[in-house]
């Protein structure tokens, strides 16, 4: 793994463990600003492949 | 301090609910209950476990006393949710052993003022671990990543439900660098 790839994985961590530090209160606010957010998506549904990669069980 | 909107609003309709009786002992489980440990994360519900209190006559519980206390509020039902302040919410009865253990260990958390019970975050990596989708191992390594987990609890909790194999090949698999 190169260096830039290294640092940009720990500066990744770094917001997510300042994210986990707020306090609830203000991360269900967060969260309640993402759905309200994502109710405002609007998005045409691309079409399918003709030949879909499954899972192999 | 903006207050909280659509949140506060379930989570003292569920308080309510177990009050009157309509569910016994419940717990936020899922991506929401884990936001009560780690970063926010998107999702589309609000997971809330919930023992159904015993029926008279000793049939099965079922969900339908929820279903009607909450359509008689003017809550509409859509598929296994309902519909409560814009987010659908599923109430679900432990399915396994590790869920009923993970009901009766929940705590509460304050929330702005107003109380709620949660699964302990040792609970919600070992549920994580045994579902085993994708969005879960994911979950899960946020959990390691973050040191959320004490060592003593989680591994117990893994060794009561014979999960430590598991939890080897995860760390195997996600964990070792």
């Amino acid at each position: 793994m190169t260096d830039l790839i290294q640092q940009i994985i720990e500066r990744k961590k770094q917001a997510r463990r300042s994210l986990a530090d707020l306090p609830v209160g203000e991360k269900l606010r967060i969260l309640e600003k993402m759905l309200e957010r994502d109710k405002k998506i609007g998005a045409t549904r691309p079409t399918k492949p003709a030949n879909p990669v499954r899972w192999k069980v | 301090m903006v207050p909280l909107g659509s949140m506060e609003k379930i989570f003292r309709l569920i308080r309510q609910m177990e009050a009157d009786g309509v569910i016994g002992r419940y717990a936020i489980g899922g991506a929401v209950g884990a936001v009560f440990w780690l970063e926010p994360m998107t999702t589309k519900d609000i997971d809330v476990f919930v023992v159904l209190p015993k029926t008279p006559g000793g049939s099965l519980p079922t969900l339908t006393p929820i279903y009607d206390y909450l359509q008689e509020r003017g809550y509409i039902a859509e598929g296994q949710y309902l519909i409560i302040e814009g987010w659908p919410v599923e109430f679900i009865p432990p399915g396994s052993p590790l869920v009923e253990e993970a009901l009766r260990e929940a705590v509460e958390r304050d929330v702005d003022g107003i109380s709620t019970r949660v699964f302990t975050a040792e609970h919600l990596a070992a549920i994580c671990l045994q579902v085993g989708r994708a969005k879960d191992f994911d979950r899960l390594s946020r959990f390691v990543e973050q040191g959320a987990l004490d060592a003593e609890k989680f591994e117990s909790i893994l060794r009561g439900h014979r999960l430590l194999d598991k939890w080897d090949d995860f760390q195997r698999s996600f964990l070792k660098t």
